[in-house]
Parts: structure tokens; C-alpha cells; sequence
């Protein structure tokens, strides 16, 4: 009767869920939800928690629940409500993580652990991996586009996207020269 | 290019500095350090494919050639399509900065 039930699991590497202790909160062993520091606890970014949410829970999902809900969580074990703070883990809907979807929070653990304040440490327990490290850089033999890439269902903002590769207006120095740069490599005027 | 590849960088691909959607072979999406260091990847792979490429179809044939993506059947067709859609764009977020 308890088969379909969730559950949190216990921190480590062989963690397939969602794991809320004193050190934080998790999901899996590599992706930080809720991370402990000596000034308290810090929940992700609101964009990385947007991008988890997307791989997660899907397009249906209420917008920005999992970061309104990581936040929800670190208040509560500010607070000293490690219970509260496990509730408010069960009630995110995710069952067992199976290898596929342990595979990309994996890929994306670097990416938010650079998103936390960088002045607190990094290296989440069973991560395996050294503060701040990226994944490969593209020096690896390995690395070919697009082969299996993934069904996009929505895109960025044009306007963003051009901000970032062409804007010149917000900067200057040396930055606006790097912008121009970027710009003509990436094929634009 | 990248427009098509990250969907005008897709929160989840903006996240990972990667435009142009590379893949560990296929699999999980590839995070960068920056943009600039995906592109830099991207020239010294793919430069030498498209240097000298005539023109948008030149380019994007150039990649279909060398296998950029095997898995789309309409690849090159739906890259054309957006890069065909970049003047527009682009105009209009000129207007709307000024520039």
C-alpha cells in the first residue's frame, strides 16, 4: 500500500529523489535545491529553479513553483522546522528519479552550483565533483551537436537573445568591444 | 546559427552558455563556462566546415554534409527557416533599443 507513495531519501550518491535534511535540500545526488551556509540557507536562483522546473514538472506546472517552494523550504529550516521543511519536500511532485532524468540533473548541477553565491562553498556532499567545476569545455573528443537534441516546445526572447550577442548600448570598454567581437563570430554585423 | 540551435537561448540552454545546443555525443546538453568559450569550441570544430560558405544555404548544407544533426529529418529546412526570420527580428529589437 506504501508502493506509490513518496518518500525522501537519504543524502548521498545513491540518493534517486528528494532529499531534505539540515545540510538542505536536494534532488538526487547532484542537484542542490537548498544549500546550508554559515549565514544561512540559500535556495537556487530563480532561472536555474525556471530550467529545473521545465525538466521536472513539466509545461503545466504553476510558473515558478519549484523556486517559490525551494524558498519555501530554506525559511523553514531557518526557522529550525527541519519537519515542516520535509513536508514542503513531499508535497513537490516527483517520484524516483530514474537514470535518464538523474543523467540531466546531473548535467545541470554545475551550472547551479556556479548560480549560488559564489563566496559560499560549492561542492554539494556526494557530488563527486570539485568546487565550481564545469563540464568539459569542448576539448573532449566526445562532444557533437545535435544528434539527439531534445523537442523544444517554446524558445528564449529574441530581444534577449539579441541583447546578449549584439548589445553595445548597456557597456563600453572593453566589454562593448568583447560584445562586438562575440557578435561578429557569431555571424552578426 | 544559434538562434535556431538554442531557440533564441532558451532559459535552459542560456543557462549552460551553450548556443549552439552541442551534446556529449548526442546525450546531455554540454555546459560552457561562457559564450564565448562555446563559440570558440564551435570555430575550431565546425570553422573550417563553413569558411568560405557563399551563402545561408551554402552554410547550413556545409553542416548537414559534415552530420551537425542526424536526427532531423527537416534540419536544414527548419535552420533556412530561421534564419530567414533574423532580419525581422533583428530590426525590431533595434527599434526597441534605439539603435
Amino acid at each position: 500500500m506504501f508502493e506509490g507513495m513518496r518518500r525522501l531519501h537519504p543524502r548521498g550518491p545513491a540518493s534517486q529523489g528528494i532529499v531534505v535534511d539540515s545540510d538542505g535540500a536536494m534532488l538526487g545526488p547532484d542537484c542542490v535545491l537548498v544549500r546550508r551556509t554559515p549565514e544561512g540557507y540559500h535556495a537556487l536562483a530563480q532561472s536555474e529553479a525556471g530550467v529545473l522546473q521545465d525538466l521536472l514538472l513539466g509545461p503545466d506546472a504553476e510558473h515558478d513553483w519549484l523556486f517559490h517552494q525551494s524558498r519555501r523550504i530554506a525559511q523553514a529550516l531557518a526557522d529550525d522546522h527541519l519537519i515542516i521543511a520535509q513536508i514542503l519536500g513531499l508535497q513537490m511532485p516527483i517520484g524516483e528519479l530514474d537514470v535518464s532524468r538523474l543523467k540531466r540533473l546531473a548535467a545541470l548541477a554545475p551550472v547551479l552550483k556556479a548560480n549560488f553565491n559564489p563566496d559560499q562553498p560549492r561542492v554539494p556532499a556526494g557530488s563527486g565533483r570539485e568546487s565550481g567545476e564545469w563540464n568539459d569545455e569542448g576539448g573532449g573528443s566526445a562532444l557533437v551537436p545535435a544528434a539527439a537534441r531534445r523537442t523544444q516546445a517554446r524558445g528564449g526572447d529574441p530581444d534577449e537573445f539579441f541583447d546578449t550577442v549584439y548589445s553595445q548600448i548597456s557597456c563600453s570598454g572593453a566589454k562593448a568591444r568583447h560584445r562586438r567581437d562575440l557578435a561578429a563570430r557569431l555571424g552578426g554585423a | 546559427m544559434a538562434a535556431h540551435e538554442s531557440w533564441y537561448l532558451y532559459p535552459h540552454d542560456r543557462a549552460l552558455n551553450n548556443p549552439f545546443g552541442v551534446t556529449h555525443g548526442g546525450g546531455a546538453n554540454v555546459a560552457y563556462s561562457s559564450i564565448d568559450a562555446a563559440v570558440s569550441y564551435w570555430e575550431r570544430r565546425y570553422g573550417s566546415v563553413v569558411q568560405g560558405a557563399t551563402s545561408a544555404e551554402d552554410f547550413v548544407q556545409r553542416l548537414y554534409a559534415d552530420k551537425y544533426n542526424t536526427k532531423t529529418a527537416d534540419w536544414s529546412a527548419r535552420v533556412m527557416g530561421v534564419i530567414q526570420s533574423i532580419p525581422r527580428h533583428l530590426a525590431s529589437w533595434k527599434a526597441k533599443r534605439d539603435i
